[in-house]
């Protein structure tokens, strides 16, 4: 029986992202002669991968507490420049092998339903081939044991990203939101970038491997910037306030690609990132200054993520786009997650390490579940949008119920675990998130205060998601049947190819937070990793569950009273504001965008008027002169002659002369 | 090198040599009737060889002569395909007028026009009467005006 052990681990575990990343080379090389079988190598490849990781998940499961709970394969030298050494070193812990077997796991259903959603347009091989690279970037990112390598797939999901969501680039929209999604993260990258060589200079000669960049004495300062600089990065990727402006344009790509961005790659990579970095950092042998220091770059954290899921929850209200609604659902649930990643302590070190480890895990936790859950969500919204002729526009349909009944009971499920109603999975780890905070609150100590106006705020967010989740249910599949004229008279339920994805994503979606929620399986799992202080058991906190269960169907109960009213007419001005996102695009747009486009202009004039005139002026002195030379050639032989002779006597008359 | 005292008309030779060939040059360059262009350039020739041979004698060894034994070789060829080469351009324009031929000139430029053209050639005496037994042979039509 094929399994992963300890022995074959290092010659698998490169297969993770390896096979994915050759699939794609594969479809790139030969897609067109593979045409509509493009999808074949993708889901073989996928599929590997998710297995393999899958089995790497169950071994590292398995092998308890101590040995093989890590491992760190170093396979070859990448680059080295002075004491500056990065290896290709993967590495495999609990974090790793949950993120990969997620990402694999779910990112094998969005090509199968993208094989369904996708068929006949002429970009289908290219776009598998980007599907193909995005997974392998994506695990890269996750199994990387060094900065370096991290940022070379956190660099390849961004590329991605941009062919992704420009895949129909002849649409100018998709085509903008491509370019800005590519911007807005690359502005982050930077950021990113900037923190790794910060950590380099402090941590000098320690490098920037995972297994060694936590036990150096970092420079409180220094470490305070770097950590700063990882967390734009962060907060670039994962679409946090005030990044976020990127995400729900993103929303002109493919459906099946918002779902692979938006639950299982790209926007959980900042997550992960500050996962991977914080609990260690926070570790017990650090000095006071440096908990100071990870204090205050985890108080921009806590207010980011609480701004972003408060912000997003509202504006999602005012949406009337189901795939929109979605997308701001995905930056409410990531500011929840980065809440989480922002509580700490500042008063003890133990306390500290306790309390980041526990967070984090919930975080994790939450990740996770989102991933199961959006993905549905998304994938019921492209198989809408495959049965409407491509609207999704909540004034135009409705009443789908009976129309699309497996996409209805995909998408309920998904709302139901979105908006964290028990036993669904979003349930658990929302509550996680709450409770984390909760205890960040009571910890005592200078960052109490905030923690308390972010518990509050999550709550209140917490009514926000059922209200928004529901209402943009209600109005979709329930009340009278309306189906807009692009539909045409064959609406009807999506091909099994798409409706099994949504089937199997659903069973997850709703179950897996039940499995390991309350039981603290996967808190123990994940707080099993190194630096990451070990999980202590306590009873589920049913107060803090039972709070922001009332609070979740407060948010229902005002859905359901709402009904099927839907928008119409023009909005009032609260409406209008939240439908414009509170006008930050607007914000982007006045102070950066437009002074940027302003001097380009300038600069352009400048360019054309002066520089290039300048240049012409250059390049017309040798036609002048040619012009004025060309009577010589009048095709007469006498004329070229006598040319010849006074030639001769110059000749002459220079040589005589000179003598 | 000094000049070998047995041979004073160098200057004298060099004289002729330059004369012929300035003759040929104006020639070349006043004449428009294509064989009478390249009769001067001949003379050119000519002009140029006889400096050579003063030379060979002026210095007492034979590289002039050999040279315009050369020269000799590479005119006759030359006066060969010239002269291949006008009959065709006289079959194609029915005239030895070099003028004719401004193709190779600018595109932009218009052909030079003579302001004042070469006087038509005096017509054919009409030919004498011949017995009725036959018609006299006629005589080509030159359409040479030069």
């Amino acid at each position: 029986m094929f399994n992963v052990t300890t022995e074959n681990l290092w010659i698998l575990l490169p297969l993770i992202p390896g096979l994915p990343v050759f699939a794609s080379i594969l479809v790139a090389l030969f897609g067109h002669r593979l045409g509509k079988r493009s999808h074949y190598p993708v889901l073989l490849a996928v599929g590997g991968s998710a297995l393999i990781a899958i089995l790497a998940l169950i071994h590292v499961h398995h092998a308890g507490n101590e040995q093989g709970r890590e491992a760190i394969f170093n396979y070859a030298n990448w680059l080295e420049a002075g004491n500056l050494r990065v290896d290709w070193e993967l590495r495999l812990d609990a974090l790793s092998a949950m993120m990969a077997a997620m990402v694999s796991f779910i990112s094998l259903w969005i090509v199968l339903f993208s094989s369904g959603y996708m068929h006949g347009d002429p970009g289908y091989p290219r776009y598998f081939a980007a599907v193909s690279l995005f997974v392998g970037a994506m695990n890269i990112l996750v199994l990387a044991n060094n900065l370096p390598l991290l940022f070379l797939g956190w660099e390849g999901v961004g590329v991605c990203s941009y062919l992704l969501i420009g895949f129909w680039f002849a649409k100018p929209e998709a085509a903008k939101a491509a370019r800005k999604a590519f911007l807005v993260t690359r502005l982050g990258d930077v950021a990113l970038l900037a923190g790794m060589i910060l950590l380099y200079r402090a941590g000098d000669p320690v490098g920037l491997s995972f297994d060694t960049m936590f036990s150096h004495n970092y420079d409180p300062t220094t470490l305070y910037w770097a950590l700063v600089c990882l967390g734009i990065g962060a907060f670039g990727k994962s679409a946090q306030f005030p990044l976020h402006v990127w995400l729900p344009d993103a929303m002109e790509g493919p459906t099946p690609v918002s779902a692979l961005i938006h639950a299982a790659t790209m926007v959980t990579a900042g997550v992960y990132l500050l996962a991977r970095v914080l609990p260690p950092l926070a570790g017990d042998a650090v000095s006071p200054a440096q908990l100071q220091a990870v204090g205050n770059f985890q108080d921009i954290v806590l207010v980011c993520g609480g701004v972003t899921a408060l912000l997003a929850a509202l504006i999602a209200l005012g949406q009337t786009d189901l795939k929109r609604i979605l997308a701001y659902s995905t930056l409410s649930q990531l500011g929840y997650m980065f809440m989480a990643l922002g509580v700490g302590t500042t008063s003890g070190t133990t306390q500290c390490h306790t309390l980041v480890s526990a967070a984090s895990g919930a975080a994790v936790f939450h990740l996770f579940t989102h991933a199961f859950f959006k993905a549905l969500l998304f994938l019921s919204a492209g198989s809408v949008m495959h049965a409407m002729g491509n609207v999704l526009d909540l004034r135009r349909i409705g009443g789908l119920r009976r129309l699309l009944p497996i996409t209805h009971i995909a998408f309920l499920i998904g709302a139901l675990a979105l908006a964290g109603l028990p036993p669904f999975s979003g349930f658990f780890s929302k509550d996680g998130i709450l409770e984390s905070l909760e205890n960040g609150a009571h910890s005592g100590g200078e960052r109490a205060g905030l923690h308390h106006a972010m518990l509050y705020l999550g709550l209140f967010t917490a009514a926000l998601t059922g209200l928004y989740t529901f209402r943009a249910y209600l109005l979709t599949f329930w009340g009278a049947q309306r189906v807009p004229e692009e539909a045409g008279d064959h609406a009807h339920e999506s091909p099994p190819g798409m409706t099994i994805p949504l089937a199997v994503l659903a069973v997850p979606a709703a179950l897996i937070g039940w499995a390991v929620g309350p039981t603290h399986l996967f808190a123990d799992f994940i707080q099993s990793a190194p630096g990451w202080h070990p999980a202590e058991h306590h009873d589920f906190a049913w107060k803090m569950a039972g709070i922001g269960l009332l609070a979740a169907g407060l948010g229902i109960a005002v859905a359901f009273i709402l009904g099927d009213r839907r928008p119409g007419g023009t909005p009032n001005n609260l409406v209008g504001a939240a439908r414009s996102g509170f006008f930050i695009d607007d914000v982007y747009s006045s102070f950066i965008t437009k002074p940027c486009e302003y001097g380009g202009r300038l600069l352009n004039f400048l360019d054309r008027e002066l520089v290039d005139k300048l240049a012409e002026l250059l390049g017309r002195i040798p036609a002048w002169l040619g012009d004025s030379l060309r009577p010589l050639q009048n095709g007469l032989l006498q004329y070229y002659a006598l040319a010849m002779a006074l030639g001769l006597v110059v000749l002459i008359a220079m040589f005589t002369l000179a003598r | 090198m000094t000049p070998p005292s047995d041979y004073p008309d160098l200057s004298q030779h060099l004289l002729v040599g330059a004369i012929l060939f300035c003759l040929g040059l104006v020639g070349f360059l006043a004449r428009r009737n294509l064989i009478l262009a390249f009769l001067n350039a001949e003379l050119m020739i000519q002009g140029v060889a006889l400096n050579f041979v003063a030379f060979s004698r002026y210095r007492g060894n034979l590289e002039g002569q050999s040279f315009v034994l050369f020269l000799l070789t590479v005119a006759a060829c030359e006066a060969a395909i010239a002269m291949a080469l006008i009959l065709v351009l006289y079959k194609n324009r029915g005239s030895l007028d070099v003028s004719l031929w401004q193709d190779l000139r600018e595109e932009s430029l218009d052909p030079v026009v003579d302001s004042e053209p070469l006087p038509l050639p005096p017509a054919h005496p009409p030919m004498p009467p011949l017995p009725t037994a036959g018609l006299g042979p006629q005589p080509p039509e030159e359409l040479s005006r030069v």
